[in-house]
């Protein structure tokens, strides 16, 4: 699916240096991302600030277990008698956290491994794009659930996993993207005037493959947030006591929901709540870079 | 085509080599010892080595790997260390289990995906766009585990109704069979239905621009007989090529819906295999899902000439 939205992004874009800050203010005239990139910004906001926007720890055991929500603790508590939302608020900062980290290795692991492919070509590219067949072969949550496993439950092992898992697509579509940048004319007078692969790729074909990776960019990071979620749900991600909304609604807590729905609703509200915000501006974004999907809404 | 057909199961086998190795290398590293976590804390080292040496696991790696390659080719996927039975067995058991979640889920994809995709995608920028545009954001945002979730727990208070966990066979009960299936589905289906409808709308508003869709208008042909013969048939091919790339994320979906609905399938069984460090069983399912999603992919690609009667294989 990922490679299939990104296809068609990679076809048009007039690339400049400064690809990043056109679409930016292009984004005044759709609702919805700019909604996105609100609550993204909040998001951000009280991750950074939750020491002290949370109202008790996430981890002491402060209260009576079960509680409904009250003014004391507005998200109510959970089976151990912890804070809901003081748990909700720290769970920000894992899943943005995990969530950017992963991103921003995945797709630079993906960028190199796909720019190298691409432009270097031949034998090396062949050897590559059979690797990256047979990573795209696994179930991608399989693959995490088997990375995850074998290096073991912590918060640096999910992003390295996650990392890894998205290397293989990003990489393919990147390199589609520097195949059909380094045939062009300009390139061509670029290395006649003896400039070397390096400055190439670093001055000229990376530019202007600026705007597929703003795409896949604001694809994977909600895809990377779900992984994490997932594999922390499935008790293969972030061990506990770490706040994770993942692993808060997965595990023993499970058999505490009939009685304490609160402890269910709201990790999965805010986790819902952050992917659709960055879908909603990764959509926008899509839209203002992608012309051929603009016709669309006449 | 069957030429093609042939090259491309052909093109299969390196690759499937190569997952093997790969699935198979994972699993070595996997810290924790097999022997350890089947025989328990108590073990003496004597025990140990005994149930080393019985399943294999004292020899070289690139002769475990051989052995279990040369057992493959032969349907043999060894035997679990925890079930103590014939890992042929228990996916004899499990596959029906995700093969009906599976079929169930992808129903549920198109039979939400495209009917919400043709009405937005006909009518552009309308109310009825927003809505189901809206809707479909939405569903590729909430997690398959929520969902899985709130389908149980929403019914449990409200109504004071839950579903019948667990399994029972299509050919007992199929009521209950039905039941106990449309929830795992909805919850795994939805956002691939969200991502169908998106495609189904951009790919029924490029259509409705093409010429011939002019000249369907300019006969005075109905608009059911336009929407129906010229837009959806060449406004769907696109389609099968995502719900054949959605398999992936269908299986992994099927991971979660097992755990939270109890199915005895094979979702469950990767979870309990890779926690308990199963290695042979591991292997298979990986083995499994990989030829899955080649297949089904290939598959894919064989329907798009029935689709599309331009498209020729060389």
């Amino acid at each position: 699916m990922v490679t299939e939205a990104v296809g068609e992004a990679v076809e048009a874009r007039p690339a400049s240096r400064l690809a990043i800050l056109g679409p930016l203010r292009d984004l005044r005239h759709h609702p919805l991302g700019m909604f996105g990139l609100v609550v993204i910004v909040l998001l951000v906001v009280v991750a950074l600030l939750a020491p002290l926007i949370a109202p008790y720890s996430p981890i002491e055991q402060n209260f009576a277990v079960l509680d409904s929500p009250s003014a004391s603790n507005l998200f109510g508590t959970d089976r151990l008698g912890r804070d809901v939302l003081s748990r909700v608020i720290y769970g920000a900062r894992l899943s943005l956290g995990i969530g950017l980290t992963s991103v921003f290795f995945g797709v630079m692991g993906g960028t190199v491994v796909g720019t190298v492919s691409g432009f270097l070509g031949g034998r090396i590219d062949t050897v590559i794009q059979r690797l990256v067949d047979m990573m795209l072969a696994f179930p991608p949550l399989i693959l995490l659930m088997a990375i995850t496993a074998a290096l073991g439950a912590s918060v640096q092992n999910v992003v390295i996993a996650i990392s890894i898992g998205l290397i293989p697509g990003t990489s393919r579509i990147i390199r589609g993207a520097v195949l059909s940048e380094k045939n062009n004319q300009y390139v061509e007078a670029a290395r006649v005037m003896g400039a070397s692969d390096l400055r190439l790729i670093i001055r000229h074909v990376l530019p202007n493959v600026t705007a597929p990776i703003i795409v896949i960019v604001s694809i994977l990071i909600p895809a990377a947030t779900l992984l994490e979620a997932a594999l922390s749900f499935l008790g293969l991600g972030v061990p506990p006591p770490t706040p994770s909304w993942g692993a808060d609604l997965g595990g023993q807590a499970r058999e505490y929901f009939r009685v304490a729905p609160w402890m269910a609703i709201f990790p999965g509200a805010a986790l819902s709540l952050t992917v659709l915000a960055f879908n909603m501006l990764g959509d926008a974004l899509r839209d203002i870079l992608d012309p051929r999907l603009r016709q669309g809404r006449r | 085509m069957i030429q093609y057909i042939l090259r491309r199961l052909l093109l299969f086998v390196p690759v499937m080599i190569g997952v093997s190795i790969l699935t198979f290398t994972l699993m070595r590293i996997v810290p924790g010892d097999v022997a350890a976590i089947a025989l328990g804390q108590n073990a003496t080292p004597e025990a140990l080595e005994e149930f080393r040496e019985a399943n294999g696991l004292d020899r070289p790696l690139p002769i475990q790997y051989l052995d279990w390659l040369a057992g493959l080719f032969r349907g043999d996927f060894g035997e679990s260390y925890f079930h103590h039975s014939a890992i042929r067995d228990e996916l004899a058991h499990r596959l029906p289990v995700t093969g009906e979640l599976m079929i169930m889920s992808v129903v549920i994809t198109l039979v939400l995906g495209i009917p919400a995709g043709v009405i937005a995608g006909v009518r552009p920028n309308t109310w009825s766009d927003y809505v189901t545009r809206t809707t479909a954001v939405f569903g590729l945002s909430i997690p398959n585990f929520w969902l899985g979730t709130l389908l149980i727990l929403l019914p449990a208070i409200w109504f004071d109704w839950t579903p019948p966990f667990g399994r029972v066979s299509f050919f007992d009960e199929p009521g209950k069979n039905l039941v106990q299936f449309i929830l795992p589905a909805l919850a795994i289906g939805i956002s691939s239905a969200a991502g169908v409808m998106r495609l189904v709308r951009s790919s029924v508003l490029e259509v409705l621009r093409q010429d011939y869709v002019r000249t369907a208008w300019s006969k005075g042909l109905p608009e059911r007989t336009i929407i129906w013969r010229h837009v959806l048939k060449n406004g769907l091919i696109p389609v099968a090529t995502l719900v054949g790339l959605q398999v992936g994320t269908l299986l992994g979906g099927a991971v979660i819906a097992e755990q939270i609905f109890a199915l005895p399938g094979m979702g469950l069984f990767t979870l309990q295999s890779i926690l308990g460090r199963d290695y042979l069983a591991v292997q298979a399912i990986v083995i499994l899902a990989a030829v899955t999603y080649a297949v089904v992919n290939l598959m894919v690609d064989v329907v798009y000439v029935w689709f599309d009667p331009r498209i020729r294989y060389a």
